[in-house]
């Protein structure tokens, strides 16, 4: 089982979560008190969650702290909008910076992305998907067949892939790649289609709205 | 005109005033010394004019070197010149004054700084060497100098007590451009400094507002989104798929309106870095239409839009969809039949509806909360700042009964 160290003011929003993620054999151990939190143990946990508005400390304090001890990956989740948040954080060495409100999927995939990274957790098993990326050959396969994609969306599925579960923005896909910024074979919202069609029923490409898309399989 | 170019000026004229003061002074002294001299050349040419006289009365020859005449020439400062430099003198000489003194011609020549009596009749001519120094006024030169330095002094502490006033230009402009941690403080006590130290204060209390702004925001922001973020894990419970798209599509809309109010508090704070990256307009049409709070029927039904050539343009993601979309809900509001056209076309990007022509000046509309809108009167307020961060130019005009706004590239 992978244990995760929460530290989370509100209580109702990690009960919530920590319910959520039980189905995935995750146990979440949250700390309202951050100070109580930061003397919890934190070399048992596989994994920090940790909230930005806390009482009595900031959330940035207590990420400088846990990073100048532990070797622990973190996820930074906030309802702070300001850009300079997600910056400090990533600058001190949370690992990643999720704002709040997420779909707890998303949460989820980026704990698994985390945790691969780091290869913490001794039961974690990489799991096999339907779609996958074939880096070397630049191709994506689909249950083991090559499809037959154009550079777009080529680069689209690549971002997709290696970001699973969690939502690439427009802005993301758009700026990382040269093919749209010298005009594509169509607009995104038209290579995500003709994705979705390649794909198939069984895989969901979906549209985060305003934001970006995310590949749920 | 600015103060320097005023101070400037001003010192000019001085400079003129004070040059034109010490050349008359110079003039007049200098008239006043050739009068002088004049009096005592003409008593001199009088005394060898009667010791002509007696000379010719007596039958003798006229002879200037004679004891009473040496010693008269000696007590009034005059050596007779030698034949040889007598030559010499009168090819180069400049005559500074002639007059007839009885039958004689007197004259008064100058070579170099020297000056010389010369006086000649049909019988002799004779020319005497003034030994008295006749140079340069250098006092009247040293005031004019002094004058010079004094005023050019005075100019200089002018403008350097000025200087603040460039410092405090340049800060201001970068107050302007957002940067509130700017210290305008001054240990000085003239009036720049008194302006300073109050803008400072008035700076420092709009900081402190705008920190307490920022505050209060990203306290309702906390407390907005904390239980979106609640309903979607719930949400995330739910069994049934129609239930729980339901309550994701209204989750998602509160999200979007909530980042929208977020990011036009940071364009408006002058708080947002514009990102240029070059984007395919119907990307960005199709990001603005999503951020639109309709649903996907509607929009289909209301908005047309054409792609009469493609466009690539170097514009913000968050920005220039923000702009449009705020065009577009505009244009749909006040729309007789709530429809609205986007052309894509090489000079940008056009927002057509049916409707009325605007009444006002188009720029009125451009105002914060203007009050003939259905809305808030922010709508066109938010389109134009944006776009004005953008560096790119809205174009309105009514045709064919349409009202049409074009983003130009």
């Amino acid at each position: 089982m992978t244990k995760i160290l929460m530290i989370e003011d509100d209580a109702q929003y990690a009960s919530l979560l920590t319910d959520y993620l039980k189905q995935y054999n995750i146990e979440v151990t949250n700390y309202e008190d951050p100070f109580l939190g930061l003397s919890a143990g934190i070399e048992k946990y596989d994994l920090l969650i940790l909230d930005l508005t806390l009482p009595g400390i900031d959330g940035l304090e207590v990420c400088k702290e846990v990073v100048s001890k532990y070797d622990i990956p973190i996820i930074i989740s906030s309802a702070r909008s300001d850009l300079s948040d997600k910056v400090i954080g990533l600058q001190l060495g949370a690992d990643d910076y999720l704002p709040k409100p997420y779909d707890p999927q998303e949460m989820y995939a980026r704990i698994i992305s985390l945790l691969r990274r780091y290869k913490k957790t001794s039961n974690y098993e990489e799991p096999s998907y339907k779609v996958m990326l074939d880096e070397s050959k630049e191709s994506v396969l689909l249950d083991g067949v090559m499809l037959d994609l154009t550079p777009a969306e080529y680069v689209v599925m690549k971002l997709l892939i290696q970001n699973r579960g969690a939502t690439v923005s427009k802005e993301q896909i758009l700026y990382d790649s040269e093919v749209f910024q010298f005009g594509s074979d169509g607009s995104l919202a038209v290579i995500l289609n003709r994705l979705r069609k390649k794909l198939g029923t069984e895989i969901e490409l979906k549209t985060v709205r305003g934001v970006g898309y995310r590949l749920l399989s | 005109m600015s103060i320097y170019n005023k101070i400037r000026i001003i010192f000019v004229v001085s400079f003129l005033f004070v040059t034109a003061f010490f050349a008359s002074t110079f003039y007049i002294e200098k008239s006043k010394h050739i009068q002088t001299i004049e009096k005592r050349y003409v008593r001199t040419a009088l005394f060898l004019q009667k010791h002509f006289r007696q000379s010719m009365h007596k039958d003798e020859h006229v002879d200037f070197s004679e004891d009473t005449v040496r010693l008269y020439l000696k007590e009034s400062n005059f050596r007779k010149v030698n034949p040889v430099n007598k030559e010499r003198v009168l090819k180069y000489a400049k005559v500074i004054k002639k007059r007839k003194i009885l039958r004689s011609k007197m004259k008064i020549l100058r070579v170099k700084d020297k000056l010389y009596l010369s006086l000649n009749n049909h019988r002799f001519h004779v020319l005497l060497k003034d030994k008295e120094q006749h140079g340069f006024p250098f006092v009247l030169l040293l005031g004019y100098i002094a004058s010079l330095v004094f005023l050019l002094g005075l100019y200089v502490w002018l403008t350097r007590s000025l200087k603040p006033l460039k410092t405090l230009q340049s800060q201001i402009e970068e107050v302007a451009q957002g940067d509130l941690s700017v210290s305008f403080k001054s240990d000085k006590s003239d009036e720049i400094a008194q302006v300073s130290n109050a803008f400072d204060d008035a700076l420092r209390k709009l900081e402190s507002l705008i920190d307490s702004r920022q505050l209060f925001l990203r306290a309702i922001m906390h407390e907005l989104k904390t239980p979106i973020g609640k309903g979607k894990i719930l949400n995330a419970f739910l069994e049934e798929e129609k239930l729980k798209e339901g309550y994701e599509e209204v989750f998602s809309r509160l999200e979007l309106l909530l980042n929208e109010f977020a990011k036009i508090e940071q364009m408006l704070s002058a708080n947002y870095e514009v990102k240029l990256v070059k984007y395919n307009a119907k990307d960005l049409v199709e990001q603005a239409l999503e951020l639109m709070i309709l649903d996907n029927e509607t929009l289909e039904k209301q908005v047309i839009v054409q792609e009469k050539s493609p466009l690539i343009l170097s514009t913000d993601f968050t920005l220039f969809p923000l702009a449009l979309k705020n065009l577009i809900d505009n244009a749909m509001k006040y729309a007789s039949n709530h429809k609205v056209e986007i052309v894509i076309d090489n000079k940008g990007i056009s927002v057509l509806s049916s409707g009325v022509q605007f009444t006002d000046d188009i720029e009125s509309y451009y105002q914060p909360f203007h009050a003939k809108g259905k809305g808030l009167g922010l709508g066109l307020y938010i389109v134009h700042n944006s776009l004005e961060m953008l560096k790119l130019k809205l174009d309105y005009h009514y045709m064919d009964e349409k009202n049409n706004f074009t983003i130009k590239v």
